[in-house]
């Protein structure tokens, strides 16, 4: 026991401590986080699987870098004790404590250049004497600045405890939703298990890629289950409702009234709970709002379409059109889709469905992707099924002057040429709970408060021998280079004699 | 008026006053230390007058938290000499001033306005607090050089000298090493930058306007010191305090900027996080860094205050503290990307 005490006690130790949780936050920089097992392997043949042993591809939750933190704390913890003592004597009995050989061992110490002045007892707030008839006097300023290694180990300890309190019952998630929805927010307790069947969920995909026959796979699965219909009962009894009114964007504008980024997204919402339903408040970024157990952060925005309009014409020479029995004289027609909506006008013989629009369309390492939000290039693929529900063929639309384009990639009878898209909103807000939060806040308080007391005020303490032949000796120690004190020994020393001659130097 | 060109004119300041204090120096002319120190001050203020005018969106991207951050190691190198005269240490400011500004011409200078995200009087507070905090890292960083450099030299100079071998090695390591290091970090910059659409141009900038001068002016240097190493020794010895004195001065400069870049850097961060993201923490990895920075700041404070170390080896620490500190500033933008990327 002693020597566990020991080795928490020892600075070695906190010091060694340090430098591991250092070593590890790099690494944990520099390996990618949270990828799936088989990505380790083919990323690190050599240590891949080394790295998911550790625990290393979730590094800040993984046993070594939690056993550190947890060691760092209770270090801590020990270093408080051991610095409360020397602090409380300190602050308490500091002159009772002293002794001659300590006061001679000041580097910014010498003996006084003249005589006492008679009443130089006056100038020390207090005198003793020790053993061997030596009067000593003590004067201290900034006795503050001892607390601050207290104040400052403290504040650390609250932040390691915020956060792993934190780390264990805190959650965080989004919730996004357009104009009018009504999404339903879970108890804590259904969010915490939604968390923890994630976290399960991670850990078996990871297992049964390199044992699919492992035991422990069927428990978790179990374990997954239990806690998804905890999240589902929790949905379904929801503790409020969050109900977006309205999301508007601002943009930054050049001044001939071009759009030039961003300037803020907003949301407009309401919570509602069965008993009450809260004025409408607004969510921007930098400016968080809370309601029941979380808080609500305007995290993300997107701006999607939904509906767009679009032109048909019939392709009479399609290889697909000579089966059909379309007129072809009906032609133009105008549709409106909606996003994996199936659609079947009157006049087709298929049923559409608008599989993927994208407003600004680009090939980017043959992927089919959008580049901005922006109706710059907007691109609709478009599946056509036939009674039977088989795929009868699919089709892009284009705006009309790009639909060119379009040739290549169609295979129906008809071409569909863009019109219009409305754009609409979907604002994504961050949900948290941290219970830890208060605890590190008051850390860092602690921690901030500690720094100024440790490294900015100074503590001083002056003292005075008088031996019994009359000698005297005065030395000044305290948290700052004896050669600042250089200055403050003269001046004692003109205190203490009356002598306005410079005395000679230490 | 453009504030690039002001900051132009702080480059010239700063160029010139280096000229002044090496003269003052190796010329041993006591009258050219005041102007000097006067030219630097110039720079200082018309720095911080353009940093005024372009205070809306000051720090949000690379250009600016270079040229910030080279106006505070300027600013804090002069502040940090007002009672002790420390030539060397002078020379050394407006020389990591000189390259802040260099690497910062290679990043595009236009105003541009902020993100949401950036639009708080946190970004103020929290970045230029840091940055005053990394100024006096790099000052300690200065100081410790220089106490390694003295080392050298006496080793150097005197026979019987009572350095170590360990220690002889660790610091020509850091005499030799650091020049080194900074070359081969602004090679890979520019041959990162070389791949990006968006420097096509600029980053032949970092070759020729920093890399090739600082290379042939290092080695040249070095060349000089051995060959002159006698007379260098002399000038050390007249314009450098003693090894111990240099020691106290970077636990000085340590202390001061430990607590700015603690609660600049990482508390006023994670109060920002709080408000923009919803979390104080996500251990993003400009966040990981900036920890890590702090805690090996920490480890140099405890074995010095608490285990008496001091010399060379807290010096190699201090050395290392401010390696970290650049990598988080330059590393983690361009190589690892995470919530701060935009200010790359």
């Amino acid at each position: 026991m002693r020597t566990i005490h020991k080795i928490f006690v020892s600075l070695k130790s906190a010091v060694i401590l340090i430098a591991i949780l250092t070593a590890l936050a790099t690494l944990g920089t520099l390996v990618p986080q949270n990828l799936d097992a088989v990505e380790y392997i083919r990323r690190f043949p050599s240590i891949g699987h080394l790295i998911l042993s550790l625990g290393f591809d979730d590094m800040y939750r993984s046993a070594p870098f939690q056993t550190c933190l947890w060691l760092l704390s209770i270090s801590t913890i020990a270093c408080i004790i051991t610095r409360w003592k020397s602090t409380y004597r300190k602050l308490s009995a500091r002159l009772e404590r002293a002794s001659v050989k300590e006061i001679k061992a000041y580097e910014a110490g010498r003996h006084v250049s003249a005589p006492l002045k008679q009443d130089w007892q006056s100038d020390f707030a207090a005198v003793i004497t020790d053993e061997n008839d030596v009067l000593i006097g003590l004067n201290t300023s900034g006795k503050v600045s001892l607390l601050g290694g207290m104040s400052l180990h403290i504040g650390l300890l609250l932040v390691l405890a915020g956060g792993l309190i934190g780390g264990y019952l805190g959650v965080e998630t989004v919730v996004r939703g357009s104009k009018g929805d009504l999404v339903p927010v879970a108890p804590l307790e259904a969010v915490r298990a939604a968390r923890d069947a994630d976290r399960i969920a991670r850990v078996a995909r990871n297992i049964r890629e390199f044992s699919p026959e492992d035991p422990r796979l069927d428990k978790m699965r179990e374990e997954i289950d239990a806690l998804h219909s905890i999240y589902k009962s929790g949905l379904a009894s929801p503790a409020f409702k969050i109900a977006f009114d309205e999301l508007w964007v601002e943009n930054y504008q050049t001044p001939d009234g071009r759009g030039m980024g961003v300037k803020s997204w907003n949301s407009r919402v309401r919570f509602i709970d069965q008993s009450h339903e809260s004025e409408p408040v607004q969510v921007m970024v930098n400016q968080p709002v809370s309601y029941g157990d979380y808080t609500f952060y305007q995290s993300s925005w997107n701006k999607f379409y939904h509906k767009v309009s679009l032109q048909v014409e019939f392709v009479g020479d399609a290889s697909a059109s000579s089966q059909l029995a379309i007129k072809a004289g009906a032609f133009p027609q105008t549709v409106e889709l909606k996003l994996k909506e199936p659609y079947k006008p009157a006049w087709s013989p298929y049923e559409f469905v608008m599989m993927d629009f994208m407003p600004d369309f680009r090939i980017i390492n043959d992927r089919f992707v959008s580049v901005s939000h922006e109706l710059n290039n907007p691109a609709a693929m478009i599946v056509a099924y036939d009674s039977s529900g088989a795929v009868a063929g699919r089709a892009w639309a284009f705006p009309q002057d790009r639909m060119s384009m379009a040739g290549h990639v169609t295979s129906m009878p008809f071409q569909f040429t863009f019109i219009s898209a409305e754009p609409e909103y979907e604002s994504g807000m961050q949900m948290a709970h941290d219970p830890g939060k208060p605890l590190v806040w008051v850390g860092c308080l602690l921690f901030t408060l500690g720094m100024i007391m440790s490294f900015y005020v100074p503590y001083r303490e002056s003292w005075l021998l008088v031996y019994p032949d009359g000698k005297a000796y005065i030395a000044i120690s305290g948290n700052r280079p004896a050669k600042i004190f250089a200055d403050d020994l003269q001046q004692l020393d003109r205190q203490l004699t009356n002598n306005d001659k410079e005395p000679p130097t230490a | 008026m453009n504030e690039t060109l002001i900051f132009g004119f702080s480059m010239v300041c700063y160029i010139l006053a280096f000229v002044g204090f090496s003269a003052h120096i190796s010329l041993n002319r006591e009258n050219l230390y005041m102007p000097s120190r006067g030219i630097a001050w110039a720079g200082v203020i018309a720095a911080l007058v353009a940093l005024i005018l372009r205070w809306q969106s000051a720090l949000s991207n690379m250009y600016e938290s270079l040229v910030t951050l080279s106006t505070f190691i300027a600013l804090t190198g002069l502040i940090f000499t007002r009672n002790q005269p420390l030539p060397m240490l002078e020379a050394g400011t407006c020389v990591g001033s000189i390259l802040m500004f260099g690497v910062a011409s290679v990043f595009a200078s236009d105003v541009k306005p902020l993100i949401p995200a950036l639009q708080s009087y946190w970004l103020h507070l929290h970045v230029s607090l840091a940055f005053v905090g990394e100024a006096l890292f790099a000052i300690a960083f200065i100081l410790s050089y220089l106490y390694c450099f003295r080392k050298v030299m006496t080793s150097a100079a005197e026979k019987n000298s009572s350095v170590d071998f360990l220690e002889k090695a660790a610091c020509y390591l850091v005499v030799v090493g650091m020049p080194v290091v900074f070359i081969l970090s602004m090679t890979l910059l520019a041959s990162y930058l070389s791949q990006q659409p968006s420097y096509s141009e600029r980053w032949m900038g970092l070759v020729w306007g920093v890399i090739a001068p600082v290379s042939v002016t290092m080695l040249l240097l070095m060349l000089l010191t051995w060959m002159y190493r006698g007379a260098v020794h002399k000038g050390v010895e007249k314009w450098l305090p003693d090894a111990d004195s240099l020691d106290k001065l970077i636990y000085r400069a340590i202390a001061l900027g430990y607590p700015l870049f603690t609660v600049g850097g990482l508390i006023f961060g994670m109060v920002w996080a709080n408000k923009a993201w919803g979390r104080y923490w996500g251990w993003d990895p400009k966040e990981t860094w900036a920890l890590i920075t702090f805690l090996v700041y920490s480890i140099y404070l405890h074995v010095r205050l608490a285990r008496g170390w001091n010399g060379t080896w807290t010096a190699c620490l201090s050395i290392a503290g401010f390696l970290v500190t650049m990598f988080t500033l330059f590393g983690v933008n361009f190589l690892i990307s995470g919530l701060h990327s935009y200010i790359g």
